[in-house]
C-alpha cells in the first residue's frame, strides 16, 4: 500500500513532549518518595530534584503556552465529541476484531488527535496540570503564606490535592504509554513522536470503508441532486456520508472541527466573491481535495479557478450520478498523487 | 632554545611559589579570644585585697569598699534569692508562675532545698544561709569569690561558707588573700562549679551542662571551644548590675529582635538570634524559613551529654532506704562507667550519654507544679509543664531533656511532699539519710510547707529541661532526613502536617488502586490484542 510521510510534530513539539516526559518522570519518582512509596534518595535529595524539575517544567510550560498561542496549535485540544463513539468503539472492540479494522479517525496535520486524545489532553492541561502546579507552588511557598493571608494549617489539604493529582497523572502516564503502542505498526506512534513524521497510508478507495464529504451550497435543489445522486455509495465505498452546509461560514466552522475526505464548494454563495471563498477555505491549509461547482455564468472563470488549485470544476447542469462518481474517484486519486510527489 | 625556555619557565614558577605569601594562621589556634577581659584594674595590686582575711565576709567587705553597689545588686538577683517573681517585670500571668525559684519549685532530683539548707547552700552565692525564710543577712554575706576568683582552688562548704566550720568554729580556711587578689570576670569554671553539678552529680541535671564544658573542644561546643572561640558562659549570659540574663524562668522560645547591636534593643545575648540573626543560613534559603518553626537548638544540638559524661535520666526515690546487716546502707551499685545506679540514701538511678533529646512545641512558658495543689496519683505528675503548640505562631519546636522518676507524695492530701534528707548534725534523726524513715523525713520537710497526713506513697514524675548548650559544629547539625521521614526525630509531634513524615492513607489507597487498575487494564487489553493478532495469522 502506498504511503507518504508528513511532519506532524515540529522540533519544538518533540522537545516539549520529551522534555516534559523526562521532567514529569523525575518529578513522579521523587514525589512518590516524599509520599513514602519507597525510601531510596532520602527526603533532602528527593525534594531538591523535585524542586529543580518543577521549576524547569514551569519554564517549559511558559514557552509551550506561548508557542501554542502564537501558532494557533491550541486548537488541536478543543473539545469535541465528533466520532468519539466510533473511536471508543474501535478501542473497545474494533481493535480486537478478526478482520483488520481501520482507525475511524483519519488524522491529518490539522487534526492530529482523535477525540479521545483531545479529551484526555484537555483534561490533562486544564485540570491535572494546573491543579498539581498550583498546589505545588503553594507547597513550595509555604513559608510565605502569611504574606497572602493563608492559614498555615491548610498545608495538609494542599499536600493532599498535590498527591491526588500526582496519582491522576500517574494513571494518565500509564494509559498514555500503553496507548502509544496501539498504532499500526506497533511502534508507529513512538516513531512519530521521535522523528516528528507520521506515515500516512494513501488508502485506495477500495481499502476504505467510510467517507465523509462536505457540500457547501445555498442551492437546495442542487444539493438534492448531489445527495440523491450519491445516496448509494460509489462502487468500492462501503458508506459515504454527505454533510450539507448552507453558508460558507457554516462550512468553515465544520471544517475547523472535523476532518472530511472531500469538500464540494458552490461558487455562487452570498458570503462573498467566489475567488475569496476559495481562498478562505484554502487558508485553512487543509489536506482535503476541493471540488467547485458553478452555474453556466461562471464558466468563463474556469481557468482562473483551476489555477487556484482546486481539483475539479463542474457545471451544475451537467451533474448526474456518473459524473459525480467520476469526479470523486478522480479527486481522491489526484490528492493521493499529490501527496506521493510532495 | 626550547630547553632554555622551559628552564626559564621552571625558574619563574619556583620563584613565584617561594614568594607566595603563606596562608594566615588558622583562626582557631592563634586568634586571641574575643572574650578576653580587657580590664583596667590589676586586683592583685589593690591595697584593700592584701589581707589577711579570716573569713569570706572579710573579703566581701574589702570588695564592697570599691564596688559600692555590688552587694545590693547581688541581693536582688535570683542567684541570691532563689526566688523569682515575674511580677516584677509586669509579667504576672498565672498564679503558678507568681513566685518561682529554688525555694518554691520542686525538681525531680533532690526535690527541694527546703529543710536541706546545709547541703544545698554549698551552691548559694552567700555565706551562712541557714534558713532563708527567717534569715536577715547583710551585704557582707554575699560571696564574691565563687563567681570571680580565678585560682580554681576556692570551694564552698555547708551553709555556703568558704571555710569549713563546726558551728561557729572555723576548722579550715582557704588562702583568702591570694584567692581574693585573683578576681576577674567570671569564667566557665566559676559558673560550672555549681551549674555543671546540679542534681548533686556532674552532669546529672541538665543534659547539656557538665564538667566537660570546662575545657570543651569544637565538637562539643563550637562557641566554648577552648582552642577556638573560647566563650565564657557570660559571653552570652551577659549581666547588667550582677543580674545575669537567660533564666529558664523567663525564656524566649522565639526571638524576633534579631542581632543585638548596641542601641538595638535592651535584649541580651542569651538567644542564638541575638548574634546570628533570623536568617543565619547562607547556602540554603529553606533553612532560614525553618527558623520560624524550629529552634536553632533543635538541629544544632543533635545529641546532649556529648562530652563523655553521662546525664541522669531516671531517679526512683521509692527504692531508697534498702538496708543491709545492722541496718546499714547496702553498698553502692555502679554502672560500667562508674555512675551510681543504686544508693541506699537515694534509690535507683539511670545514666545516659549521647542522648537524643525529645522534641516539643515550646512558647517559652514553663509551668511549675504548685506543691500545694492536688495531683493525680494515677498518672504521671509533671513537675514542670512546657507550653506551646503548632498553631499559635508563638512556638517553635525545641529539644528537651526529659527526666523521669518517682517521688514521694501524700496519698491522703494528694499533694507532692518535700522531705528532710540531709542531716544537720549527727543527732538529726529526722533526716532521711540518717534514719531512712520516710514518714519522719517527710514530716520534717512538710513542717515548713503545708499539711502532711503521715502517709506516703510514690508517684511517677517527669521534668523537662530545654536544651541549649553543647552546640555542635554545623557539619554535625541535623539534616532534612532526620525529621522528614516516618520514624524520624519528630515522629511523636502531632497536630501538624510534616512533609515526608505524614501522608494521606485514603488518597494513597485510592490512588494506588487506580494505578493498579490502569496497569491491569492496559495489560489485559494488550493481552487480548496479542491473542487476536495470533488468531488472525
Amino acid at each position: 500500500m502506498a504511503s507518504h510521510k508528513e511532519l506532524f510534530f515540529t522540533r519544538f513539539e518533540r522537545f516539549w513532549h520529551w522534555g516534559q516526559a523526562l521532567l514529569v518522570l523525575i518529578l513522579m519518582f521523587t514525589g512518590l518518595e516524599v509520599a513514602q512509596a519507597y525510601a531510596l534518595l532520602g527526603y533532602a535529595d528527593a525534594t531538591h530534584w523535585h524542586n529543580l524539575c518543577a521549576w524547569s517544567l514551569i519554564c517549559l510550560w511558559i514557552f509551550t503556552i506561548f508557542w501554542h498561542i502564537i501558532t494557533g496549535e491550541w486548537r488541536q485540544y478543543r473539545w469535541t465529541t465528533d466520532k468519539l463513539g466510533a473511536v471508543f468503539h474501535y478501542y473497545t472492540t474494533g481493535i480486537f476484531s478478526k478482520k483488520i479494522r481501520y482507525h475511524p479517525f483519519k488524522k491529518t496535520r490539522r487534526f492530529k488527535h482523535n477525540p479521545l486524545q483531545r479529551i484526555a489532553y484537555l483534561l490533562l492541561s486544564l485540570v491535572i496540570m494546573p491543579l498539581i502546579g498550583l498546589s505545588g507552588l503553594l507547597y513550595f511557598y509555604y513559608d510565605n503564606w502569611e504574606q497572602i493571608a493563608l492559614d498555615r494549617t491548610l498545608l495538609s489539604p494542599v499536600a493532599a490535592v498535590h498527591l491526588c493529582m500526582a496519582f491522576a497523572l500517574l494513571v494518565f502516564i500509564i494509559l498514555h504509554i500503553y496507548m502509544s503502542f496501539t498504532g499500526t505498526p506497533l511502534m508507529s506512534q513512538l516513531q512519530a513522536m521521535l522523528t516528528g513524521y507520521v506515515v500516512i497510508e494513501d488508502t485506495r478507495t477500495e481499502d476504505r470503508e467510510e467517507f465523509t464529504f462536505l457540500l457547501v451550497t445555498e442551492d437546495r435543489d442542487f444539493a438534492q441532486v448531489v445527495l440523491h445522486g450519491l445516496q448509494v455509495p460509489p462502487p468500492g465505498m462501503e458508506s459515504l456520508h454527505m454533510e450539507h452546509a448552507v453558508t460558507l461560514k457554516e462550512g468553515m466552522q465544520r471544517l475547523e472541527q472535523h476532518s472530511y475526505d472531500m469538500v464540494m464548494l458552490d461558487l455562487e454563495l452570498s458570503d462573498g466573491p467566489f475567488l475569496e471563498n476559495i481562498a478562505r477555505i484554502q487558508a485553512l491549509d487543509l489536506d482535503t481535495p476541493l471540488v467547485v461547482f458553478s452555474g453556466d455564468e461562471a464558466y468563463g472563470n474556469m481557468e482562473l479557478v483551476m489555477r487556484k488549485g482546486v481539483v475539479d470544476f463542474l457545471i451544475k447542469q451537467e451533474i448526474g450520478r456518473n459524473t459525480l462518481i467520476r469526479v470523486i474517484q478522480h479527486a481522491l486519486f489526484r490528492i493521493r498523487f499529490d501527496r506521493c510527489t510532495r | 632554545m626550547r630547553r632554555l625556555r622551559a628552564l626559564l619557565l621552571f625558574v619563574c614558577l619556583a620563584v613565584l611559589i617561594a614568594a607566595w605569601p603563606a596562608p594566615p594562621a588558622s583562626a582557631g589556634g592563634a586568634a586571641a579570644s574575643p572574650t578576653a577581659a580587657h580590664t583596667t584594674t590589676d586586683h592583685s595590686k589593690l591595697p584593700a585585697l592584701q589581707g589577711p582575711f579570716d573569713t569570706g565576709m572579710e573579703v566581701t567587705k574589702a570588695c564592697l569598699s570599691c564596688h559600692t553597689e555590688a552587694g545590693k545588686q547581688v541581693m536582688q538577683t535570683t542567684h541570691w534569692r532563689w526566688r523569682y517573681s515575674p511580677g516584677a517585670n509586669g509579667q504576672e500571668e498565672e498564679p503558678s508562675r507568681a513566685v518561682l525559684g529554688k525555694q518554691k519549685v520542686l525538681n525531680a532530683f533532690c526535690v527541694s532545698p527546703i529543710t536541706n539548707w546545709k547541703a544545698c547552700t554549698v551552691c548559694h552565692i552567700g555565706y551562712g544561709w541557714k534558713d532563708p525564710a527567717v534569715a536577715e543577712v547583710g551585704e557582707d554575706r554575699v560571696d564574691c569569690l565563687v563567681c570571680h576568683e580565678q585560682t580554681g582552688t576556692y570551694k564552698k562548704y555547708s551553709y555556703g561558707y568558704g571555710e569549713l566550720r563546726a558551728g561557729e568554729r572555723i576548722i579550715r580556711k582557704p588562702d583568702y588573700g591570694s584567692i581574693a587578689r585573683s578576681v576577674g570576670a567570671p569564667g566557665r569554671r566559676n559558673c560550672g562549679v555549681c551549674h555543671f553539678y546540679g542534681g548533686a552529680h556532674d552532669g546529672a541535671k541538665h543534659g547539656d551542662l557538665d564538667s566537660s564544658l570546662f575545657l570543651p573542644d569544637r565538637n562539643l561546643d563550637v562557641h566554648m571551644d577552648a582552642k577556638g572561640l573560647n566563650f565564657r558562659c557570660v559571653t552570652c549570659h551577659d549581666a547588667q548590675g550582677h543580674g545575669v540574663s537567660g533564666s529558664r524562668y523567663r525564656m524566649k522560645a522565639v526571638n524576633h529582635f534579631g542581632i543585638n547591636i548596641p542601641g538595638h534593643s535592651t535584649e541580651t545575648h542569651t538567644s542564638c538570634e541575638s548574634c546570628h540573626g533570623e536568617s543565619p543560613h547562607r547556602e540554603i534559603a529553606k533553612l532560614n524559613k525553618h527558623v520560624q518553626r524550629i529552634a536553632c537548638q533543635t538541629c544544632h544540638i543533635p545529641r546532649m551529654a556529648r562530652g563523655g559524661n553521662k546525664t541522669m535520666t531516671y531517679w526512683d526515690w521509692s527504692t531508697a532506704g534498702r538496708l543491709g546487716e545492722q541496718g546499714r546502707p547496702v553498698p553502692e551499685e555502679k554502672d560500667k562507667a562508674g555512675y551510681p545506679t543504686y544508693v541506699s540514701e537515694h534509690g535507683t538511678m539511670r545514666w545516659e550519654r549521647n542522648v537524643i533529646p525529645e522534641y516539643h512545641w515550646f512558647n517559652g512558658v514553663i509551668n511549675y507544679l504548685d506543691p500545694s495543689k492536688p495531683i493525680d496519683p494515677d498518672g504521671v505528675v509533671a513537675v514542670n509543664r512546657i507550653l506551646g503548640g503548632p498553631d499559635n505562631g508563638q512556638s517553635r519546636i525545641w529539644p528537651f531533656k526529659v527526666m523521669h522518676g518517682r517521688l514521694p507524695y501524700d496519698p491522703v492530701n494528694r499533694t507532692m511532699v518535700v522531705f528532710h534528707s540531709n542531716p544537720v548534725d549527727s543527732a538529726d534523726k529526722d533526716a532521711f539519710y540518717k534514719s531512712f524513715d520516710w514518714p519522719r523525713a517527710i514530716a520534717a520537710g512538710m513542717k515548713e510547707v503545708g499539711p502532711f497526713s503521715g502517709q506516703h506513697a510514690f508517684v511517677d514524675v517527669t521534668m523537662y529541661f530545654p536544651i541549649t548548650h553543647m552546640v555542635a559544629p554545623k557539619e554535625q547539625a541535623l539534616g532534612c532526613n532526620d525529621c522528614h521521614r516516618p520514624g524520624g526525630r519528630l515522629d511523636a509531634l502531632t497536630g501538624f502536617y510534616l512533609p515526608g513524615r505524614d501522608t494521606f492513607p485514603l488518597v494513597q489507597r485510592v490512588g494506588w488502586g487506580m494505578v493498579w487498575l490502569a496497569l491491569l487494564g492496559a495489560l489485559l487489553h494488550g493481552l487480548v490484542r496479542v491473542v487476536m493478532f495470533w488468531r488472525r495469522r
